[in-house]
């Protein structure tokens, strides 16, 4: 109750606001002194001035108002509260004068209080207003007063005692009032006080950031400098002056011009006139260190403008000669890379190639066009050596001058004479430059513009076996790493071109074993097959000579011992030349070179017995060519062929065998043919012919063995044989052979 | 059998072999009459009654061909094929009679539609059985298609 009672007496406090809760404190106050006399007034005037006791009919309205006054405080309208307590307090000031002694009484004078409140609580002109308004009453109670119309003011109703009393409550109030304005006065001041110590402190700050910015700038990787409107230097920080090697405080009064080298006086120029029309400029620059190197640098400079005029700039410098160092080591890296990529990138293309290609003549050409095409070089050649003329033949070349070079079977010597040669010799890469003191001119009239060359050798599995001559037409386009990159890669292209060579080999050798192998099939199947025949033959005929004994018919007898007889022949003539046939091939008489028309000669000396029953004319065309091959089988290709003819002639009237040659091949073999004008071959037949035993006609002589051994020899031989014939007009056999390199 | 003359059809180019057969079969009054060609061409000239064998009363068809594989400008399997297409000639019973055991050949001439493969036995004992043998079931127990 208590506690509630003072809080509703006391004054609010606000937050944040100083000024308004002194008010507040001072309104309390005022309220206190006006309540405290109010209650002085109500207990004293029965008492001392009972004359005075109309007085209560405007003491007791007090009592309602006070209590406003407080719940507005309390409420914080401090502003209302005030007004209503000036206002109120003035009322009643007013009345009461009115009603007792008019200017004189001492209420009047009371109105002091309430302008000296008005000017505390609300404002100084509100006092005014109150001091207005007072005059005015007083003057209105003068005139009243004089007209009659204020009966009680002339009326002398206060004692001595009753303005002693009011005078004492004047006396209390004003020294509160006073105290309150000495308070206001002392805030004001307390106020002034703290801004200046604020702004104190905030130049104490400005300083301390200044110094901690120029620190800052000194401690600073970057170089800042301030240059002045006349383009010296003001202030350069530690950083630039260590980057270009000076003591800062030298470079104090130079210009930008004294330490960029004079190529980059334009840049500057330029930079120095945009910051002067109010852009910030970046440029790169070249400065000269005091030792003389040179400095990459990055400058950008930004004006300082004051009061819309240029008072020189601030600039910040960036070393970029690491940089630039690193760039440029980058880009030689990369450069390597990017070759580097390219030789692996054409390694891999050549080793796709070599896998994809079993074929050497598809592989090398490729091969060659690749390098070339990848680094740009000017010709690529590839040599292998051939091991039987020691000498390293050009197989695959780049262009038209590899064409031509190709087309003249160029070919080097195994010797140190050339770089063909000296690299295969030594089994090691060689370079030719055609520059510096060992400069080396290239005089091949097919390839002008090669300046530098580089020959390495093939190399697998250890052996030689060829060489690649990559030529440029730059003077030093091959170093030592190219070399060592381009070697890796020929290796390869050597195990590709070695493994082709012995896939060839291979697919060579299963094709020559598939055709063995049906060749035995063919063999056991007519052993099995033709070797019956005359066996049945003879063992049924046997039986019948006993039928034909028992008989007595003799000539039959006869008849059927013949039978007997032939199929024996028939045998052992099948039995040798099965035997001659399977000699073909794994006999052989050592190669040699032999003039084709010596073998013709000696074959129709052996066959001249039938030709001659025949009655039939032989031509042989002259100087037939050298053929390699074995002389004694080669007798028989012809000696088979003639005699074929011979015994196919038919009812031919002159009859007619031709023997001669068709010229050699680019493949290096002759082709030789025998033509004859008798019965002649239906196309039908052409292939079986060849086979063994098939004979075509059962009544002619012969076991069908001639051909199938005459193709055996050409195959041998590495050649081949084929007839050609309308079935009319007679048959030409043609085959080919080796025929003696030139 | 019934009373019509039995014509065989021999190709076989080999005469020896060709005797051998004839004798046996003829020993054995199996047939009535053999006609022998040495060639496939021939063969098929007759049964088509081509040229000289143009006249069907001197040139009936056989009751059934002996045919060996290995002919002559016409190929044994080619004359089985030629006759095995032929509407009028397809259903005469074709025996092969060769030397060949090869497994090959006898694929072929049974996919040609070859009614028999026979292979020659090296014995004349045996050769001499199997031409009864033939007769026997060929002319004598297989009911023929009337021609």
């Amino acid at each position: 109750m208590f506690q509630s009672i003072r809080r509703f007496l006391s004054a609010p406090v606000f937050e944040n606001n100083t000024e308004e809760t002194l008010r507040a404190r001072h309104l309390i106050i005022i309220i206190h002194a006006v309540f405290l006399s109010t209650l002085t007034y109500t207990i004293l005037i029965p008492i001392f001035a009972p004359q005075l006791m109309p007085h209560m009919g405007l003491i007791i309205p007090m009592y309602p108002v006070i209590v406003t006054l407080y719940w507005l405080v309390h409420i914080r309208k401090i502003r209302a509260a005030s007004w209503v307590m000036v206002t109120g307090v003035w009322l009643v000031l007013f009345i009461s004068a009115a009603l007792s002694g008019g200017t004189q009484a001492p209420a009047f004078a009371g109105n002091v209080i309430v302008i000296l409140s008005a000017a505390v609580l609300i404002d100084y002109s509100c006092a005014v207003w109150f001091a207005v308004l007072s005059a005015a009453g007083g003057l209105l109670m003068i005139l009243g007063e004089s007209a009659g119309y204020l009966p009680y003011a002339s009326q002398q109703l206060n004692t001595p005692f009753s303005n002693w009393l009011v005078e004492i409550i004047y006396f209390t109030v004003g020294i509160a009032l006073v105290y309150m304005a000495t308070e206001n006065i002392r805030f004001a001041l307390q106020r002034a006080q703290n801004e200046l110590s604020r702004r104190q402190q905030m130049e104490l700050n400005i300083k301390e950031q200044g110094d901690f910015a120029i620190q800052v700038m000194n401690e600073l990787g970057q170089g800042v400098t301030v240059i002045g409107r006349d383009a010296k230097y003001q202030y350069v920080n530690s950083a630039f002056a260590r980057m270009i090697d000076y003591d800062p405080l030298h470079l104090i009064g130079k210009s930008p011009y004294d330490i960029v080298l004079p190529d980059d006086y334009p840049v500057v120029g330029q930079a120095l006139n945009e910051r002067r029309q109010g852009k910030t400029s970046t440029h790169e620059a070249r400065l000269k260190k005091s030792t003389g190197e040179v400095v990459h640098a990055l400058i950008t400079g930004v004006p300082r403008i004051q009061n819309g005029k240029y008072e020189g700039a601030i600039t910040v410098i960036t070393d970029l000669t690491r940089q630039k160092q690193i760039e440029n080591e980058q880009g030689e890296l990369l450069a390597k890379m990017n070759l580097r990529n390219l030789q692996l990138f054409t390694a891999a293309e050549v080793s796709r190639a070599a896998s994809s290609m079993l074929d050497l003549d598809t592989l090398m050409p490729k091969v060659v066009e690749l390098i070339r095409d990848h680094f740009n070089y000017y010709y690529v050649g590839l040599f292998l050596v051939d091991g039987e003329q020691d000498l390293a033949v050009l197989r695959a070349a780049t262009g038209d001058m590899g064409i031509k070079m190709l087309e003249a079977g160029h070919a080097l010597e195994l010797n140190e004479f050339s770089m063909i040669g000296w690299c295969i010799v030594h089994k090691e890469p060689r370079i030719a430059l055609d520059v510096g003191k060992d400069a080396v001119r290239f005089k091949n009239p097919i390839l002008p513009l090669t300046r530098s060359e580089v020959a390495l050798p093939l190399i697998s599995r250890g052996n030689v076996i060829g060489a690649m001559t990559i030529q440029s037409s730059e003077p030093a386009a091959f170093s030592g790493e190219d070399i060592t990159n381009l070697q890796t890669m020929v290796e390869q292209v050597a195990n590709a071109i070695e493994n082709a060579r012995l896939l060839t080999e291979r697919a060579i050798l299963i094709k020559e074993l598939e055709s063995r192998n049906l060749e035995l099939e063919r063999f056991t199947y007519t052993v099995s097959h033709d070797l019956r025949s005359p066996l049945i033959t003879m063992r049924g005929f046997v039986s019948f000579l006993m039928e034909d004994a028992a008989s007595g018919d003799m000539e039959r007898l006869q008849k059927d011992v013949n039978r007997i007889v032939n199929a024996t022949e028939k045998m052992q003539q099948l039995l040798n030349e099965l035997l001659e046939l399977s000699r073909v091939g794994r006999v052989m008489n050592p190669t040699q070179d032999v003039p084709f028309g010596s073998i013709v000669e000696e074959a129709l000396e052996r066959v001249r017995g039938q030709l001659e029953n025949r009655r039939v004319k032989v031509i042989v065309q002259e100087n037939l060519p050298i053929v390699r091959g074995d002389p004694t089988r080669l007798i028989e290709v012809v000696q088979n062929l003639a005699d074929n003819a011979a015994k196919f002639m038919g009812d031919q009237s002159q009859p007619l065998v031709e023997i001669g040659g068709s010229g050699i091949g680019s493949d290096g073999y002759a082709t030789f043919f025998v033509r004859d004008n008798g019965v002649g071959i239906e196309p039908k037949f052409h292939e079986r012919i060849f086979g063994l035993f098939d004979k075509l006609d059962t009544q002619s002589a012969g076991t069908g063995v001639g051909l199938a051994l005459v193709k055996r020899i050409i195959e041998v031989h590495g050649g081949k044989i084929w007839v050609e014939s309308a079935g009319k007009g007679g048959s030409t056999f043609y085959f080919s052979l080796p025929a003696k390199t030139a | 059998m019934n009373g019509e003359p039995v014509l065989v059809m021999l190709i076989e180019d080999n005469l020896d072999h060709a005797e051998l057969v004839m004798r046996t079969l003829q020993d054995h009054r199996i047939a009535n009459r053999i006609r022998h060609f040495t060639d496939g061409q021939t063969a098929l000239d007759y049964l088509f009654r081509r040229g000289e064998f143009a006249l069907p009363e001197s040139n009936p068809l056989p009751h059934v061909i002996l045919l060996d594989l290995r002919l002559p400008r016409v190929d044994g399997l080619e004359v089985l094929k030629t006759i095995k297409e032929e509407d009028t000639l397809k259903s005469i019973p074709v025996v092969v009679l060769t030397t060949s055991e090869a497994e090959k050949d006898v694929a072929r001439a049974y996919y040609y539609h070859a009614n028999s493969y026979l292979v020659k036995p090296l014995g004349y004992e045996e050769f001499r059985k199997l031409m009864e043998d033939l007769g026997f079931y060929w002319l004598g127990w297989n009911i023929q298609p009337q021609i």
